[in-house]
């Protein structure tokens, strides 16, 4: 594994531990963060949620094998 | 002219002329004589490849993201404030605006650009307007786009702020279409099963959402507003440099679900009241020329200014900029871009006439209305929507409530259906509005990208340096927050910096639709050879009217709207719109120049 998808992988992994811990954290309290201070919950669901969109890209790097064999067999 | 009329009536004639468009106009007109498409034919997805901007997609993804995309606030907002009017002429407005204008000019535009390898309608202008043209209409449109990032930066983080909700489903939507997009390309998942996985989690989202409100407090002394918008302007960069097959893709094949219920359930709740004998309440005509607050409270004549109020719903310029944007660069087989580019803009006409105009005018005044109001939460409404009617809960408390009366009067009942599907209406926009900011900032690179593409033979370093999409991205996203972020005073209260020039928009974002339905009908004259007098008029026609249509009302607006705007305004506004009005009086001239070389031309051609 090159570093650029295992530094996808730990980004993804960390990401979604992030976000699961604020969604249950959000479900035992009614809400997510709070108006007047930064809660570890509303922290973590930012954090958890940049990691998400950018986690995966890095991992998975390349196009998904299923597109690039329909553009190659409709090019010919 | 306060005559009830049974529901039905404007519903049949939505849906007719929505189907006879379609297929007389649309597909044996449009498909058929004019651009002649071919399944055979490749598309710039497959010829360009790059697994970033041009990648294949299923039409009905590809629905999802066009349809998402165009859909911003204006097919909700725009009619909403026009049934000042009384719902006649709106709806006569969105009908003929859809079929002959919009439809027509969003096909076309995208149609054009998969002919010209995907590039913009801009660029499209060279081939038949000359380099001048491209360059000018490119800047135009690169202004107009950085004016949309940063309003709808802003509208985001003014709807996240103030709803919490709306900020809790954007934060579990994204990772989601991220899990779908998982499923539909990497696993031997079958698509019906991805789809069904990724709709059963958005649906409990959704729910989830609605319970738990996501709240932050602002950061290091800025407010919520401020904060949110830093986190959007990231968000927006992200989601414009990922490639379109791991976050857009499956984000808006997710949202077509969405839109395409709301669009249903609106249809349904219409057939529902026509079925259960309700009428619209309110006036088919009320006056021609009714004192409009969007225009400085001017009296505001239903022509030329209609143009200006109706965008999205009827037509509208930016849906240009998206069909030779991003769709053109997605789009699989030239036979699905009717479904797409036509069939795009019906459907956000009906947004406008099955979702907005018909419940508002079922929902103007009604005995009740206190019933819902009370259920969402809109009690002290109560009082002013008895002495006003619908008018009185502004442009988007009339749509959510017009929307949750008639479908709880068709569908059950006003306190419980009702109420759900105010909030469903209101969840519906929050799903166009974000996905409008994500896509504005792809176009800006684009537009970006293309108006370097001169430096690119003399200078390929520079150029790659210059037009890399991260470049492209970043200024756009940086410009368009300096436009949201920093608060100056207009009529003695703080607003976001756009705001000085926002009123120019809407003449703005129309006069491009005009000039982009002119460059495609040119391209049909002079590229195509479409040269039958009647189908060449059946697009000549319709760009000209709406030309002259959006001259004279930007000529109008100066004149008696610009001067009873706040002094900043008046220099911001008034300063854009003079602009515009020189850019044009320069692209017309090149028009008129490059219709008279091919009518030239086709003389030397036919003495030969």
């Amino acid at each position: 594994m090159d570093a650029k998808r295992g530094a996808g992988a730990v980004m993804t992994i960390a990401g979604m531990l992030l976000f699961l811990y604020a969604l249950v954290a959000g479900a035992l309290r009614g809400h997510i963060g709070s108006k007047t201070a930064w809660t570890p919950d509303a922290v973590a669901v930012i954090v958890g949620w940049f990691l998400i969109m950018i986690g995966p890209a890095l991992y998975f790097g390349s196009t998904p094998a299923r597109i690039v064999k329909e553009v190659e067999s409709k090019r010919g | 002219m306060a005559i009830p009329v049974w529901a039905g009536i404007p519903l049949v004639a939505v849906a007719a002329a929505y189907v006879l468009g379609y297929y007389f106009y649309g597909k044996r007109v449009l498909e058929a004589r004019i651009v002649r498409a071919s399944p055979s034919r490749r598309t710039p997805a497959y010829t360009r490849f790059d697994g970033i901007d041009y990648v294949p997609a299923n039409k009905y993804v590809l629905f999802g993201h066009h349809f998402a995309s165009i859909a911003g606030a204006g097919p909700i907002v725009g009619p909403a404030i026009a049934m000042v009017y009384g719902w006649g002429l709106p709806l006569l407005w969105v009908i003929f605006g859809n079929v002959f204008i919009g439809a027509v000019h969003d096909y076309l535009s995208l149609m054009a650009s998969v002919r010209h390898g995907g590039l913009s309608i801009m660029s499209v202008s060279e081939n038949v307007m000359g380099r001048k043209a491209k360059y000018v209409f490119l800047l135009y449109v690169y202004s107009a786009l950085l004016l949309v990032l940063a309003a709808f930066l802003s509208i985001n983080a003014i709807l996240f702020a103030k709803t919490p909700s709306a900020a809790t489903k954007a934060m579990l939507y994204m990772p989601i279409a991220i899990m779908v997009g998982y499923l539909l390309y990497r696993t031997r998942l079958s698509p019906k099963a991805s789809s069904l996985i990724g709709l059963a989690v958005l649906v409990g989202a959704v729910a989830y959402a609605i319970k738990v409100p996501f709240y932050i407090p602002g950061f290091a002394g800025i407010d919520v507003y401020h904060t949110w918008l830093l986190l959007l302007a990231g968000y927006a960069f992200l989601a414009s440099v990922l490639p379109v097959w791991y976050l857009l893709q499956p984000r808006d094949y997710l949202n077509a679900f969405l839109l395409w219920s709301f669009v249903g359930i609106a249809f349904v709740g219409a057939i529902g009241a026509a079925l259960r004998g309700l009428s619209l309440t309110a006036p088919l005509y009320t006056t021609w020329a009714p004192k409009i607050a969007a225009f400085a409270g001017q009296p505001t004549p239903f022509w030329p200014a209609i143009a200006l109020i109706i965008a999205c719903g009827s037509l509208s310029g930016f849906h240009s900029i998206v069909a030779s944007g991003t769709t053109s660069k997605q789009l699989a087989n030239e036979m699905d871009a009717l479904l797409i580019g036509y069939g795009g803009m019906l459907t956000e006409g009906a947004v406008s006439s099955m979702a907005v105009i018909i419940p508002m005018g079922i929902a103007w005044s009604q005995p009740d209305m206190a019933t819902l109001l009370k259920a969402v939460g809109l009690g002290g409404k109560v009082a002013a929507y008895q002495a006003k009617g619908i008018l009185a809960l502004g442009p988007l408390g009339g749509f959510e409530a017009g929307y949750g009366y008639m479908l709880g009067k068709a569908l059950g009942s006003l306190g419980t259906v009702g109420a759900v599907m105010f909030n469903f209406a209101a969840i519906a926009l929050a799903t166009f509005i974000l996905t409008t900011l994500d896509t504005a900032t792809r176009l800006t690179r684009f537009a970006w990208q293309e108006m370097f593409d001169w430096l690119q033979p003399r200078s390929p370093g520079l150029y790659r340096a210059i037009a890399n999409m991260f470049t492209g991205s970043a200024i756009a996203v940086a410009i368009g927050l300096a436009m949201a972020y920093p608060y100056v005073e207009i009529k003695g209260k703080l607003q976001p910096a756009y705001k000085v020039i926002w009123p120019a928009f809407a003449g703005t974002n129309q006069l491009l639709a005009a000039l982009a339905l002119l460059t495609a009908a040119l391209w049909v004259y002079a590229v195509l050879r479409v040269r039958e007098t009647k189908y060449s008029l059946l697009i000549q026609v319709p760009a000209w009217f709406l030309w002259i249509t959006v001259t004279v009302g930007l000529a109008w607006w100066t004149v008696d709207v610009l001067p009873h705007l706040p002094h900043i305004q008046q220099i911001g506004a008034g300063t854009l719109v003079l602009i515009s009005l020189g850019v044009d009086l320069l692209l017309i001239a090149l028009y008129v120049m490059g219709l008279s070389r091919a009518r030239a031309e086709k003389a030397a051609a036919v003495s030969r």
